[in-house]
Parts: C-alpha cells; sequence; structure tokens
C-alpha cells in the first residue's frame, strides 16, 4: 500500500538547531496528500527533503521500494511546481513545458504530441508560443503544472501553488489540480497552510508543527478528531477548557484532559442553565453573529444566527450542544 | 511655477558646464589651422584621418582594445565565479570576499600602480604585457563582480531548482537557465569593466614600459609634442564610441526591467 516512505528525516540548517526532527511520513500510490501547518512548521522543508533539493543529516527516502535518500535531484524523476512558478523567463510556454523532454532525448514529433496533449489538459494550449511575462498567474500556474506533469514523473510535488493566486482563481485551481491529479492517477504531495483549500482536496493531510508531524489522517478525521491543542486550533476550534469543568457547561464528564468546542456548536441564551458570562464584544459575521463572551473560564467565542442580536455587556449563559464536545488526547 | 522654473535654470548651468567643453572638443577636431582652437575659416577633416596616420596613437589605441577586452574577459570570468559563490553561501565570509573585490575602487589607483609596479615588476619581473592585464583586471573586478553578484541576487532561485527537478544536473541547470536570465548583467558587467579598462590611467602610468603606450598615455604624450587637433579628433571618435555604448547599455537595461518588472 505505501509507496513511499520517509523514514526518520532529520534536516538542520546549521547543525544546532533540527528543522526537521525524525520526521516520519507514508505516502499512498495515487493519492494526493497535502502538508499543513503554519509557516515555520517545516512543511516545504519535507517537500524539498523529497524533491531531492534540500540535503538531510539523517534518515532515509524509499519509493516504491527503492532507496532514493542519495539520489540526485534530477535523477530522481518527479515533477515540481514551485510557489513562485519559477517559468523560464527567455523560453516559450511551449519551450518550457518541452524542457524535460528535450533532456529525456524524446523525438521531435512524440514531444510535439505530448506537449500539445499537456497543454490541453492544463487548458494552456491557446497561449503556447507566448513568453511567460505575457502570461497571467492562473496561466503561469497551468504551464508550472504542464512542464512537471509532461515527464510523467513518479510523483508530483506542489509547495504552495496557489497561494500567489487571487481568492477565486485559487478555488477554480484547486479543482482544476484535483481533476488533473485524479485523471492521471499521480501520487501528489501538496503543501499549503490554508485549511480549508488543504481538506478541500486532499486524500489524506499531514498536519505539521515545529518540525513534526502530529497528525496524519483524512481530512474528515482531523476535522472532528483533532490530535491536539495546535491542531484544534489550526481546524477551527476556539474554545478550550479542561474536561473537568465540562459539568458547567451542561454535560458531565470526568478527568483532567483537555476538551475543545467549536464556536457555532456553543448555545448563547439570556437566562437560563449553563455556563454564565457576559459578552464583551459582538462581530458581525453576514449571516450570523460573532460573540467574546467573558466567563469564569477565561473567554468564549460564539457563534449565534440569533435575530435579533444580543447586545454588548449582556448577561447570558453558555451551553455545549448535544455531543460536540471534543476530548483532546483521549 | 518659481519653483520649477528655478530648477530648470540651475539644470541648464550644470548641463552647460559639463557639455561646454566637451562642444569645444567636437569643434577644436574641425580647425583648419595647425593648432589646437576654434575654426575660424572653414572646417576640415583632415585631423581625423591624421589619427590614423600617427603610430603613436594607433599602437595605443590597439593596446587599450585589446587591454580592455582581455582584461573586462577575464574579470567577467572570475567575477561570475565570485558571484556565484557569494550568491550561494551568504554569510559574513561571502560579505568578506564582496568587500575584498571591492577594494581596487576604493584604493587611489595611482597606489594599485605603484603597489603592481613594486611587486610584479621589480620584484618577480613579470613581462610588462602581463602585468598590464593583471592590473586591469584589479581594476575591472569590482564592477564584473558587483553587477554580476545583483543580478544573480536578482534571478529567482527555484529556475535553477525547476531545471534540475526536470533532469538537468546542476552545472547545466545553470548554463540553461539561470545564464540566459543573466545577459543582460552580462552584457552591462563587460561594458562598464571594458569602459574602465580603457578609461584607466593611473595603473597604465606604472606598468607600461618604452614602446608600450595605452591609449590615454599615447594622447597625452602627443599632445606635449604636437599641439595640433589630431587628438581633439581622436577625442570626438572616443565620444561617439561611447555614446554608442551608452545607447546599447540602456536598451539592455530596459529589457532586463521589462523582465525583472512581472516576476
Amino acid at each position: 500500500m505505501s509507496y513511499g516512505l520517509l523514514k526518520g528525516i532529520c534536516v538542520s540548517y546549521d547543525k544546532k538547531n533540527m528543522v526537521l526532527k525524525d520526521l516520519n511520513l507514508e505516502i499512498r500510490k495515487g493519492e494526493l496528500l497535502s502538508l499543513l501547518g503554519p509557516s515555520g512548521s517545516g512543511k516545504t522543508t519535507t517537500l524539498r527533503v523529497i524533491a531531492g533539493l534540500m540535503p538531510t543529516v539523517g534518515g532515509s527516502f524509499l519509493l516504491d521500494g527503492q532507496e532514493m535518500t542519495d539520489v540526485p535531484v534530477h535523477a530522481r524523476s518527479f515533477g515540481m511546481v514551485f510557489q513562485s512558478y519559477a517559468l523560464f523567463p527567455h523560453l516559450t510556454v511551449r519551450d518550457n513545458i518541452a524542457f524535460g523532454l528535450k533532456l529525456r532525448k524524446v523525438d521531435k514529433e512524440e514531444m510535439q504530441r505530448q506537449v500539445e496533449e499537456m497543454a490541453r489538459i492544463c487548458g494552456i494550449d491557446a497561449f503556447l508560443d507566448r513568453v511567460p511575462r505575457n502570461l497571467s498567474g492562473g496561466q503561469r500556474q497551468r504551464v508550472a503544472l504542464a512542464r512537471a506533469l509532461v515527464i510523467q514523473p513518479k510523483l508530483l510535488l506542489l509547495d504552495e501553488p496557489l497561494s500567489n493566486l487571487d481568492a477565486q482563481l485559487r478555488i477554480q485551481m484547486r479543482t482544476v489540480i484535483k481533476r488533473i491529479q485524479r485523471e492521471l492517477g499521480i501520487t501528489t504531495v501538496f503543501v499549503t497552510h490554508d485549511q480549508e483549500e488543504c481538506f478541500s482536496i486532499s486524500d489524506r493531510v499531514a498536519v505539521m508543527d515545529k518540525g513534526k508531524i502530529v497528525q496524519c489522517d483524512t481530512p474528515e478525521t482531523i476535522y472532528h478528531h483533532p490530535a491536539d491543542e495546535m491542531v484544534a486550533r489550526f481546524v477551527g476550534f476556539k474554545n478550550f477548557y479542561p474536561a473537568s469543568v465540562y459539568r458547567e457547561l451542561g454535560a458531565g464528564l470526568q478527568g483532567e484532559a483537555l476538551s475543545c468546542t467549536r464556536p457555532q456548536d456553543i448555545s448563547i441564551a439570556q437566562g437560563g442553565a449553563g455556563l454564565e458570562g457576559k459578552i464583551d464584544v459582538r462581530t458581525y459575521l453576514g449571516n450570523s453573529y460573532q460573540y467574546e463572551v467573558a466567563t469564569p473560564l477565561g473567554t468564549f467565542t460564539v457563534v449565534s444566527a440569533q435575530e435579533p442580536p444580543l447586545a454588548v455587556d449582556t448577561p447570558v449563559s453558555l451551553s455545549v450542544k448535544e455531543g460536540k464536545v471534543v476530548c483532546l488526547g483521549a | 511655477m518659481y519653483r520649477h522654473r528655478l530648477l530648470k535654470c540651475i539644470a541648464i548651468v550644470v548641463l552647460t558646464f559639463v557639455f561646454i567643453p566637451l562642444m569645444l572638443i567636437v569643434l577644436t577636431s574641425f580647425n583648419t589651422g595647425n593648432v589646437i582652437g576654434l575654426p575660424t575659416d572653414g572646417i576640415t577633416f583632415r585631423w581625423f584621418g591624421r589619427v590614423f596616420k600617427s603610430r603613436s596613437l594607433m599602437s595605443g589605441l590597439r593596446l587599450s582594445l585589446a587591454l580592455g577586452v582581455v582584461a573586462a574577459a577575464l574579470g567577467m570570468v572570475v567575477g561570475l565565479f565570485a558571484a556565484i559563490a557569494m550568491n550561494k553561501r551568504p554569510g559574513r565570509l561571502s560579505e568578506f570576499f564582496r568587500n575584498l573585490f571591492m577594494m581596487p575602487s576604493l584604493i587611489p589607483g595611482i597606489v594599485i600602480g605603484y603597489v603592481l609596479f613594486q611587486s610584479i615588476v621589480v620584484q618577480y619581473a613579470i613581462p610588462l604585457s602581463w602585468a598590464l592585464v593583471i592590473g586591469h583586471l584589479l581594476i575591472v573586478l569590482p564592477y564584473t563582480v558587483r553587477i554580476l553578484l545583483a543580478g544573480l541576487r536578482e534571478c529567482d532561485p527555484s529556475i535553477e531548482e525547476a531545471a534540475r527537478t526536470l533532469g538537468c544536473p546542476p552545472v547545466k541547470a545553470f548554463v540553461k537557465v539561470v545564464l540566459p536570465d543573466l545577459q543582460p548583467a552580462i552584457l552591462s558587467a563587460f561594458m562598464l569593466a571594458f569602459i574602465n579598462s580603457f578609461n584607466n590611467i593611473p595603473v597604465s602610468l606604472y606598468l607600461k614600459g618604452p614602446g608600450i603606450n595605452t591609449l590615454p598615455y599615447a594622447m597625452m604624450t602627443y599632445i606635449e609634442y604636437n599641439y595640433d587637433p589630431t587628438v581633439s579628433a581622436l577625442s570626438v571618435m572616443l565620444m561617439g564610441l561611447t555614446l554608442i555604448f551608452m545607447v546599447l547599455s540602456s536598451l539592455i537595461a530596459t529589457s532586463g526591467a521589462k523582465k525583472g518588472g512581472d516576476k
């Protein structure tokens, strides 16, 4: 089942501070695996280790049962799309895409055919004779993708490929990437810091923090059962409290483990049972209101669509909706 | 409005002071008389012909051209490797080397000339032609290193990495994708290096020998003995050459800026 395997990877820039500490990661055949994490968590470094662009100080990388650790970048045959796209500015789109094929000594007609087919799949067949500076961001992105895919790579590596695009184009391009990835059945590793983007296209997600993989699972599992506080915060949990005080919020749970709840899973009411508090800040979100409520257990963030909205300084009571409490480390 | 007018006046005054001497030289090159002076009765082109007949000026021109080309070319090679190394491993050591390469442009040329004279000519008895090449290499290095390093720093490092992921070994990747991207910097570095070598007097002054004169020195010697407009005519030709160089390098610079603008 496992196609690529990173075992005990260690990376250090200065021999003192470890950027990656004993990192283990399994890549399955044909899947789209995302590396998700805040900046500085080591996700791009991990991708560069896979590409061979980053030397390691320990560990090994296996692909399809083959030891890849000491194989140089140019012999790995992985396609990579860079954050800046890294198109060759002096070459036309056609020559950019053909670059890898020329190095593989593919004959002219076959090359022509493959370049045009890949351009068609990526939707850039109309711009083949332009140079990169005359293309828009989204078009450049597609050229970079086509250039990486045309060499029929064993792995496709995407380094924050959507971060330089505007919001609408980003959503459009992630669908394009997912469609092409499915169509070609290519094993892909995708690096991003955007949780929504990541969950929308990934088969599995590896959440990274401080050079380690904190949790690696399907988006659904991570969304509903985050492994620790950091992951929970990353997937939208805002309210953290010890499990022992959870009773006050409405149900009985024992122990000192940390519990958490999303803002939309807490009900807010004037009077009644629950945790008492006072509204501090109210923000309008369009379809609902977000309240910051000061309570004896600290500030809680609650989202409610209730109309008319509650005024600031209103005394309220909070209770967690049935079954919406998540115990971390349980 | 008033301030603009004042600015305009100052600009005109400054430009006049800069250009009047040059204009005078141009005018004197057409003088029919046998001395350097303004043409009062008609103009002549014979001084331009005289330039090519003067053996000292022509041999000086040949030496300066050859020296400029050789020094600039060597300076490009050394500068390119130095710039690559400094770009790849930034840090204190690379900063030290960058400053070291800038030294020849900070130390007075007359000192460099004297030092080179003492060491390579007197001490090691290296042939003068080689001494000149070494001296001029020192003069051009600050320019080639600085411009090439700036050019490399402008290049997106992932372009080279992209070429490597597509199957290029490191050196080939540099030649195939980084060098073409670096072309404007390479051309402007070469031109600046050449012009600085061509113009140099103080270093050449120490390293020239009997019968080996660079052009600026040959021109100085020429007017000492013949106060005729031949040197003016030569100056006019050199100005023309410089003008062509300037236009060329600004053309290259704008095409480079276009490229850089959409990164």
